[in-house]
């Protein structure tokens, strides 16, 4: 008797089971329901009690917002004592960033928060860390495969409002160059097409030349000499990051015109700030590395007591951190506290 | 008729790394009229050079002697960093400023003595030995500045080193004619010069005939991070900061320039002015593409043709002289100029 009792129980079960299957295959929103229940699973620890380790990957630990983004991941992190938080660099070597990336993942890391030097190259090495349940939040810059955060500037707003700064400074019309990225870099594009977008609003601007100054001061700075011995009128120079605007405004100055032509930045970096204090640049776009930092700290946290399966998302979730326009008029307002 | 026409051929020979410069010269003179032939746009691209130029002045010591040194960038950004943290702790003086500058070019000259007296005492090949240090010096540099960037931008008597003007020449030019000036005399017009040469041509006859070839190795290494140590300062000063990673990858530029210039890895043969040439040669095709408004995409492509041309044109000219020499029974253009002087 009992067994024909536990046998009718097992075909009830079965049959239940059945039953769910078919209406989720069914049903009209059955890809909708397969999908919301192949992303969750049980969370693994409790982020605020349970022992932790994550890692912080910058492409390269020295640079000054990697400096402020490891600050800020660290401040956010040391409030609990559970967590421990290491940083390995990697060199602005992408191979070397996958193979850290590889390694944490046999240390069975909690969580990864990594700045890629290259999107593409990691691509193969987060996709393996979210198949290991551990969430991969980048900073800044992208992986190519889907993974559970994204916490970046932004590159094509900033592009844009400088490049509305710095038609409108010149009542749209003048002559303008612009010192890139490293051919090829996201950001750079990011920020160029950003910056073309907004130009192509004023037909009076003419771009009169475009060269990379590879991230690099004195490459900016022998890049912006030539354009001075190239035009004798140049209004506004664009440089994609603080550190070509500096070598950028040191060329100008060096040349004396420094109040023929405005000179933009982009990142908000100390020395830029200063530059703008003393009237050597005009303006940068400034972002609170500290903040992005602890944003994705937070996040990692999250995803880590969080109940999602990451490895399933299809898309990457993306916060942007707000660009703040810097001039001489407003630069006051980013505290010593701020500055990174 | 022979006779004159072979004395134009050594002409040419003798003055063909000008030759090829005064071709560029006229190429992009004529592609960008009133704007490549000025005096500001020499100016510029001495400037850009001036860099290079300074590594290349200690640089061509080792590859003279048959080494090498792959730490010049780490070298210069070890200097630079050890300059500024001194001139931030003095409080941004005029003695900082000068205690940091003989700080980083002793620290320079430290590191060139050890990577000597490692080569000379123990044997082991300068390639590997200097491309292993190099990595320990950017962590050591790492460890010094703590990973973070120091900005220096005072006093003057620190930023005017890379950016002020004097007779509207910027003075990092100086700085390379100074060094140039000194290393030329050393090459050229010591007995130091004579041993370098003797010891790279051939080491165990230098030591046969009484040279010390151990502590002319030394020397020359000494030279080599002296010169990177100055350039590291000029950099530093350049970029009002100094950062961990700053001058990395400048070894290569710099080597290349020294062997599009004549001189041998192997040792022994080429001058410091043919290694300048190298790095003038470079200099002048980054400017000339920049003028031209080439995008940057193709600079390197470009580069590498015209350097291959260039290496090219120098190779085949030396080979057709010593042709000469045996067809016409005449000496070695360089051997008959040395005879022409005795």
């Amino acid at each position: 008797m009992k067994k024909i009792i536990a046998l009718m129980l097992i075909m009830l079960l079965a049959f239940s089971f059945a039953a769910c299957g078919g209406s989720d295959n069914g049903g009209g929103s059955g890809s909708d329901g397969s999908q919301a229940e192949g992303i969750f699973r049980d969370p693994k620890k409790n982020p605020y009690s349970d022992e932790l380790k994550i890692a912080w990957i910058p492409s390269d630990a020295p640079a000054a917002n990697c400096v402020a983004w490891g600050a800020g991941i660290e401040r956010e992190l040391s409030y609990w004592s559970n967590v421990t938080f290491n940083t390995f660099d990697g060199e602005r070597d992408a191979e070397k960033q996958s193979s850290i990336i590889q390694d944490l993942i046999v240390q069975e890391y909690d969580a990864i928060i990594l700045q890629p030097y290259v999107s593409s190259t990691v691509a193969v090495a987060v996709e393996d860390a979210e198949a290991a349940g551990i969430p991969v939040i980048c900073i800044n810059i992208d992986a190519d495969s889907p993974h559970s955060a994204l916490v970046a500037m932004t590159d094509y707003e900033a592009g844009y409002a400088i490049g509305v700064e710095m038609a409108e400074s010149v009542g749209g019309e003048g002559n303008f160059v612009v010192i890139q990225a490293t051919p090829g870099a996201t950001r750079g594009e990011n920020l160029e097409e950003g910056f073309q977008a907004a130009i192509a609003n004023y037909p009076g601007i003419t771009i009169l030349d475009e060269q990379t100054g590879e991230w690099n001061s004195e490459k900016a700075n022998a890049v912006m000499t030539d354009f001075l011995t190239k035009y004798d009128s140049i209004d506004g120079v664009f440089c994609h990051n603080d550190q070509m605007a500096e070598g950028a405004a040191t060329a100008v100055q060096t040349a004396g015109r420094l109040g023929e032509m405005s000179i933009w930045g982009a990142n908000g970096e100390a020395k830029a700030l200063e530059y703008i204090e003393q009237g050597l640049m005009t303006g940068t776009v400034y972002t609170d590395c500290y903040d992005q930092g602890a944003t994705a700290a937070r996040l990692a946290m999250m995803f880590i007591g969080g109940n999602l399966d990451t490895s399933q998302f299809t898309q990457t979730l993306q916060i942007k951190m707000p660009p703040i326009v810097v001039t001489s008029e407003n630069v006051a307002s980013i505290t010593e506290d701020m500055r990174w | 008729m022979k006779g004159k026409n072979l004395s134009v051929a050594q002409l040419l020979y003798k003055y063909r790394q000008l030759l090829i410069l005064a071709a560029l010269c006229i190429f992009f003179a004529a592609a960008l009229p009133g704007m490549f032939f000025t005096m500001s746009n020499f100016r510029s691209i001495l400037y850009s050079m001036s860099l290079y130029g300074l590594m290349i002045c200690g640089a061509t010591f080792p590859v003279l002697l048959g080494g090498i040194d792959r730490t010049v960038g780490a070298v210069a950004a070890l200097s630079g960093a050890i300059c500024c943290m001194i001139i931030v702790n003095s409080g941004y003086t005029n003695q900082g400023v000068v205690l940091g500058i003989l700080a980083g070019v002793g620290v320079g000259m430290l590191s060139g003595i050890i990577h000597g007296v490692i080569v000379a005492h123990f044997d082991i090949p300068a390639f590997l030995l200097t491309l292993a240090t190099s990595q320990v010096i950017y962590g050591l540099v790492q460890v010094t500045t703590g990973k973070e960037l120091i900005v220096v931008m005072k006093p003057a008597l620190f930023t005017d080193i890379g950016a002020k003007r004097i007779l509207e020449i910027p003075v990092p030019v100086y700085v390379l004619l100074i060094c140039f000036i000194v290393a030329y005399f050393l090459l050229n017009h010591s007995t130091y010069g004579r041993r370098i040469y003797s010891v790279g041509g051939n080491r165990e006859a230098s030591k046969l005939s009484g040279i010390n070839v151990k502590r002319t190795t030394i020397t020359a290494y000494m030279m080599s991070g002296m010169m990177a140590a100055i350039a590291g300062i000029v950099l530093s000063s350049m970029n009002q900061q100094a950062l961990s990673y700053a001058a990395d990858g400048y070894e290569n530029d710099v080597l290349a320039a020294i062997v599009v210039g004549g001189v041998s890895l192997r040792g022994g043969a080429g001058t410091l002015q043919g290694a300048i040439f190298g790095s003038l040669l470079i200099g002048m095709l980054n400017n000339g593409l920049r003028l031209m408004g080439v995008e940057s995409i193709y600079h390197n492509f470009i580069k590498g043709i015209i350097i291959i041309a260039a290496v090219a044109a120098d190779m085949y000219s030396s080979y057709q002289m010593s042709g000469l020499k045996h067809r016409g029974g005449k000496k070695h253009p360089h051997k008959q100029a040395a005879g022409e002087n005795q």
